[in-house]
């Protein structure tokens, strides 16, 4: 599967930028960080990026575009 | 407090033993009296309780049938719409939207079984957390030792069971919601395949991951009640099965040869010694195989922490964007993050379900159940953040369900059952099995309860 660029950007990110990261995403998305906010938040994202690395590297290159309805 | 199953006491009140009302009354009474030390229940539903029981009486006297519970006091998750009262999820945010109009589907089901509806009980926010430390309604403490929590979110529906308020509860279980209390707080537990039970009625959290169940003090309670609450339901898109009951079959396979795997790696990893000596006990009185690999695990439960955030985080987006600051501060920065993924992180995370949802249909092809630890500890103490988990310093309320994601993830059907240790803080164990074979696991903790192995232990005694 191919990753997407906007995916691909995130998980590229080092812990240091994902500050940046929140604060831009949070602008387009027209979402307010409050200040007493933003600490917790970017130590939650700093740790699904983190998160999102393990399971997108298992991943495999020929995964279908459409995906799956998922049944159990 | 009362230790009697569901079943008892409707059997009690339909030979004319007791009556509704006055095992309603006495349940009423049960949480006027201790409610205040657990902080399980967030609200109670004394007139429609008592109503309600009238009603059945009224059915015994005039020579009605009456359900299979009548009689039987029952409480839900605050998740739950009741006719009437507004459906808070633990939130405060929502304690101005309007009330339900109708009872979700798994409270109708019940009733129309006899159950009698008392009260509502405590949650995480929004079902984001493993704790119940809620920041509008305070902790809900752990009948066996009130310095520790009940585990969550489901916390208030496994300390009302397990402190002999009612015998039977809903909760709901999108990560670990329903085993992660079930196992702190002593109380059987069952989070039946993704798609049984309807979720009607349930506050959402993560569409792609949400479950209901029931808790009880034992097995045959667990799964009337889930037999009870089975079938299709129009207004649940995923809820389409023919019910399949249980209750008749439970004991056949029971005493059937079961091919039972203890799961290894992932599964194995961090717990606290008396997790994995649990595990041991249970694993014994099964004849489990040792060290079943269940591949990709690890990645799965990333994948659940990823998709949780990023759908709970959409659902969020517009009250995050207006009342960020009404949330509880713990549940507001994960969901606020979880928001701020790229749309590409859930789709990832959609994508690997089938391919970990392959893997172990694998190795069920060898196995009629897995064995694996429900909480990675018995219950941490209440405002405790951190916890040890191999050999770092980790957040509970984030890791406390590191061995249930995977499971949910791939919605297989799980019953916790309590190890047997009276004097000691519970420790549950998840009993897997194969998607749609509930029976399996509700048969494996049949024999484990008969056997003594497992066992919902009474807490202390207080004055």
């Amino acid at each position: 599967m191919a990753v997407d660029p906007a995916l691909s950007a995130f998980l590229a990110l080092p812990d240091d930028a994902v500050a940046a990261y929140a604060d831009a995403r949070a602008e387009g998305l027209g979402l307010p960080l409050p200040q007493a906010c933003r600490p917790g938040v970017i130590d939650n994202l700093t740790l699904l990026r983190r998160q999102a690395e393990t399971f997108v590297a298992a991943l495999p290159a020929s995964a279908a575009d459409e995906i799956e309805a998922f049944a159990p | 407090m009362s230790f009697r199953s569901a079943a008892a006491i409707a059997a009690d009140v339909r030979d004319g033993a007791t009556t509704a009302r006055a095992e309603t009354e006495a349940a009423l009474a049960r949480i006027a009296a201790a409610n205040g030390a657990l902080n399980a229940f967030t609200a109670v539903f004394a007139g429609r309780a008592l109503a309600q029981a009238d009603a059945i009486d009224a059915d015994l006297a005039a020579g009605r049938a009456v359900g299979p519970l009548a009689g039987a006091p029952f409480a839900v998750k605050n998740l739950f719409d009741v006719a009437g009262v507004t459906t808070l999820a633990g939130s405060k945010i929502r304690r101005d939207a309007s009330p339900a109009a109708r009872d979700a589907t798994a409270i109708q089901r019940l009733t129309a079984a006899g159950a009698v509806l008392v009260g509502a009980l405590n949650m995480d926010e929004f079902a984001y957390g493993f704790v119940t430390e809620n920041a509008h309604d305070g902790p809900t403490r752990n009948p066996h030792d009130l310095t520790r929590i009940a585990g969550g979110s489901s916390g208030g529906s496994a300390a009302a069971v397990a402190a002999g308020l009612v015998p039977l509860t809903l909760g709901s279980d999108t990560n670990g919601s329903i085993r992660i209390p079930a196992s702190l707080c002593g109380v059987f537990g069952l989070k039946p395949t993704l798609g049984r039970l309807s979720r009607q009625g349930a506050f959402p959290f993560v569409e792609s991951l949400d479950h209901i169940g029931p808790f009880a003090r034992s097995v045959a309670d667990l799964t009337l009640a889930y037999d009870l609450m089975q079938g299709p339901d129009p207004l649940d898109p995923l809820c389409r099965r023919p019910a399949e009951p249980a209750a008749p079959r439970l004991q056949a396979i029971a005493d059937a040869p079961l091919r039972v795997g203890m799961l290894g790696g992932w599964f194995a990893q961090g717990a606290f010694p008396e997790v994995l000596e649990a595990l041991e006990i249970i694993a014994d009185a099964l004849q489990a195989r040792r060290g079943v690999e269940l591949p990709g695990a690890e990645q799965a439960r990333a994948a659940a922490f990823c998709l949780t955030a990023a759908e709970g985080g959409e659902l969020h987006l517009e009250d995050l964007k207006a009342r960020a600051l009404d949330y509880d501060p713990a549940v507001r920065d994960r969901l606020l993050a979880g928001a701020l993924l790229p749309h590409g992180v859930a789709e990832a995370a959609r994508r690997y379900r089938p391919i970990f949802r392959d893997a172990a249909a694998k190795v069920f092809e060898d196995f009629d159940i897995l064995l694996a630890p429900a909480s990675v500890c018995p219950a941490p103490g209440v405002g405790q953040a951190t916890m040890e988990m191999g050999g770092q310093e980790v957040s509970v309320r984030k890791n406390l369900g590191a061995y249930t994601q995977p499971i949910s993830y791939i919605g297989l059907p799980v019953v916790t059952v309590p190890l047997n240790r009276p004097g000691k803080l519970p420790i549950g164990v998840q009993v897997i099995a194969p998607a749609w074979r509930e029976d399996l696991a509700l048969a494996a903790a049949l024999r484990l309860e008969q056997a003594g192995v497992v066992a919902a232990h009474r807490p202390p005694e207080r004055p």
